[in-house]
């Protein structure tokens, strides 16, 4: 058998060091994930409403938001904004800055997406019960919307994970930086740590990732 | 009578652990137009996808013409090109136009000439009032207009036999007739005809023979005059009686 | 703005795009043609292969892109599998993009109702004929819209090409901010030949989906 480079992930700390790598990947998604639920889902029901004016400015926030890369909306707050504004942004917080951008963006369509969908006859049959208007949207149709969105959102916090990958680019120190550091230090003694160490780094994040996606879709069957 | 087409000998038919049909016979003879009735959830329209095997069977015999109707039959392809079968919801294929979904069969599975095909479908089209659909796409047609479509479609590949499983049972009221008007042309052409419907006076009309099936298994048969007027078994006649309405001389307040 | 600047690098830029632009095509016909394997093989139930394509269809989408080119091209050549950077990119590309193509393609089969395919088998259709001819024209339709929306996600996702010392916008646009400062021009020109790539698609992509919604082929 070839040499993998595998014991190089059991040697001192290097292991933990990368699950501490992991671990500001995670952080930066989950607040970046707190952030968009909360503008997502306001946005979402601003959208709703019948002003043009708003709904205008809210498809072009949503449109550049969407048809960027991540990759280059991270380029533009990180390099362009410190630059312009002289300001000194960590890296950590300019992926923040980005991913809740890019996330409040998608759960607002989420959140418009799931309003939406419910039928014209759900409201038109509510309201012919008598109920009020607060009433119709807290028994009939949020109950509704909130199962329609779960799945959706429970996917979009893959998806963040899955993108918060990409602040190795911007110089923040996450998994891939660790990653490079330990291959870097043990270049001489395991020579092939980079298949090792790369192979962790994918394990991991399919750890991670998995177990979050076959929840949205079992609660997808369940409440489709 | 002349030669049985179709003989269905102790067809058994279960899913899971609910028997659906129970040891039925039926024979069906060259020319006969047998209606089958019965509540719903009878088997009814499982004993149709028997027979086009479009269900597996789990126990007994459907021959047509001798040949064996298995889902995993040899010849399947050939006997289905011999069973004609119209649906509830038209299933027409919505991408394609009325010629091209009643030439598809005849052109791709039986290998026949396009021009041959074209010309008997406009002609057939022309018979049940669609000459000027022809092409049209489906969403672009009435129901009624739809179920004319798809029974051309089926008598395009020469069926020996036609299934009909409650094909106006989806329609507006007021487009049933134009589609049972088809159906009983083709009785009186001398099509060999098994008719799943709801349509009471409709089946007393076009039947030869009538079929109560209730709970998987032939409870009643006869000419529709025996089987109308002088049901003899007590659930016949309670399921005659859910189709007449009397008002009740001293109403009942439920409130 | 250093217009003197922006025309100095813009051919620059112009050839980082056409590298994005070729191995993004390359590494999406590739994808296309691996979904389509992969929902043939679903659809027909094949025993084996129908497990290796779903377990390859989890990896596939519960890992990053960048990873997935971190392990193929830093990762394989200490056991041996040396790959160029523009083929490693296409095949990380198609890696990734194969999974959510068999997707789009699974929900357009999956929107035909069954009856569909029993009314072509009872007008005695053999199974090739019904899928050529009943499943497949209708499945594309409906799968065009999520298509369409998978181009668009990989390409961008193509952004992230420079991490294998690729020469694209990103890797031009970074160059070129660490080694002049101009960093408005630079980020003007990365996102404007961006759009250019992308806009079109995405228009392209609205196009078809209003006309699916307006035409319909409901039946």
């Amino acid at each position: 058998m070839a040499d993998l480079g595998l014991d190089v992930l059991f040697k001192g700390r290097n292991f933990i060091r990368l699950l501490e790598g992991l671990g500001v990947a995670l952080r930066i998604s989950l607040i970046a994930i707190l952030i968009s639920i909360v503008f997502g889902t306001l946005l979402g029901i601003l959208r709703q409403r019948e002003n043009l004016l708003l709904k205008f400015i809210m498809r072009l926030y949503l449109e550049v938001i969407r048809i960027l890369p991540q990759l280059v909306l991270l380029f533009i707050v990180y390099f362009g904004t410190t630059r312009s504004f002289g300001w000194d942004l960590s890296g950590e917080a300019a992926s923040i800055i980005v991913f809740a951008l890019w996330g409040t963006a998608e759960m607002s369509d989420l959140v418009r997406g799931a309003l939406t969908s419910i039928s014209v006859h759900q409201y038109e049959s509510a309201a012919a019960l008598g109920l009020s208007g607060a009433h119709i949207y807290l028994y009939v149709i949020l109950p509704q919307a909130v199962r329609r969105l779960i799945p959706l959102l429970i996917n979009l916090v893959t998806r963040m994970i899955k993108t918060t990958s990409l602040v190795l680019m911007i110089g923040v120190v996450e998994i891939l930086k660790v990653s490079q550091q330990i291959i870097e230090a043990n270049r001489m003694k395991s020579p092939n740590a980079a298949f090792g160490v790369y192979l962790a780094v994918f394990v991991l994040y399919f750890i991670v990732c998995w177990p979050i996606s076959m929840l949205a879709r079992k609660l997808e069957k369940r409440w489709g | 009578m002349s030669e049985a087409i179709l003989e269905i000998s102790h067809l058994h038919k279960t899913f899971d652990i609910n028997t659906i049909i129970e040891d039925l016979d039926l024979s069906v003879h060259e020319g006969e137009v047998i209606v089958i009735l019965g509540p719903s959830g009878c088997g009814k329209s499982t004993l149709l996808r028997c027979i086009n095997a479009l269900e597996s069977i789990q126990g007994g015999q459907i021959k047509l013409r001798g040949e064996t109707v298995s889902k995993d039959g040899k010849n399947l392809r050939g006997i289905r090109q011999k069973i004609g079968m119209v649906f509830q919801n038209y299933e027409l294929f919505p991408h394609m136009t009325v010629l091209d979904n009643i030439m598809l069969a005849p052109v791709k599975a039986q290998g026949r000439k396009k021009d041959e095909v074209r010309e008997e479908a406009l002609v057939l089209l022309k018979r049940v009032g669609l000459e000027a659909k022809a092409e049209s796409y489906p969403r672009q047609l009435s129901g009624g207009q739809k179920q004319r479509t798809a029974i051309v479609r089926a008598l395009c590949t020469h069926p020996d036999i036609l299934l009909f499983d409650e094909v106006t049972a989806a329609l507006d009221p007021e487009m049933v007739r134009e589609v049972l008007e088809v159906i009983l042309d083709l009785a009186n052409q001398g099509k060999t005809m098994l008719v799943v419907t709801h349509e009471m006076q409709f089946a007393r009309a076009v039947a030869d023979r009538v079929i109560f099936l209730d709970e998987g298994k032939i409870i009643e048969e006869g000419t529709p005059d025996e089987f109308f007027d002088s049901p003899k078994t007590d659930r016949a006649k309670r399921f005659l009686n859910t189709f007449t309405f009397e008002r009740k001389s001293s109403p009942v307040n439920i409130y | 703005m250093d217009t003197q600047f922006i025309e100095k690098y813009f051919p620059l830029y112009q050839k980082a795009a056409l590298l994005t632009v070729e191995i993004g095509i390359i590494g999406i016909a590739a994808a296309v043609i691996i979904g389509l394997i992969c929902e043939m093989i679903i659809y027909f139930k094949i025993p084996v292969l129908r497990r290796i394509v779903s377990v390859y269809i989890e990896v596939s989408r519960n890992t990053p892109l960048l990873i997935q080119l971190f392990f193929i091209y830093y990762g394989f050549p200490k056991i041996g599998i040396r790959t160029d950077a523009k083929v490693c990119g296409a095949i990380g590309l198609a890696f990734l993009g194969g999974s959510y193509m068999a997707e789009a393609f699974r929900s357009g089969v999956e929107a035909i109702d069954t009856i569909q395919e029993e009314s072509a088998y009872s007008l005695g259709l053999s199974r090739m004929q019904t899928v050529r001819y009943v499943i497949l024209p209708q499945a594309v339709t409906v799968s065009a819209p999520a298509f369409i929306a998978n181009v668009i996600f990989l390409l961008k996702e193509t952004s992230v090409f420079s991490a294998i010392s690729l020469m694209d916008l990103m890797f031009t646009a970074k160059d070129l901010i660490g080694l002049y400062y101009n960093t408005t021009e630079s980020l003007v020109l990365l996102v404007v030949f961006y759009l250019i790539i992308l806009l079109p698609v995405s228009v392209i992509g609205s196009l078809i989906e209003r006309r699916l919604r307006y035409g319909g082929s409901g039946a």
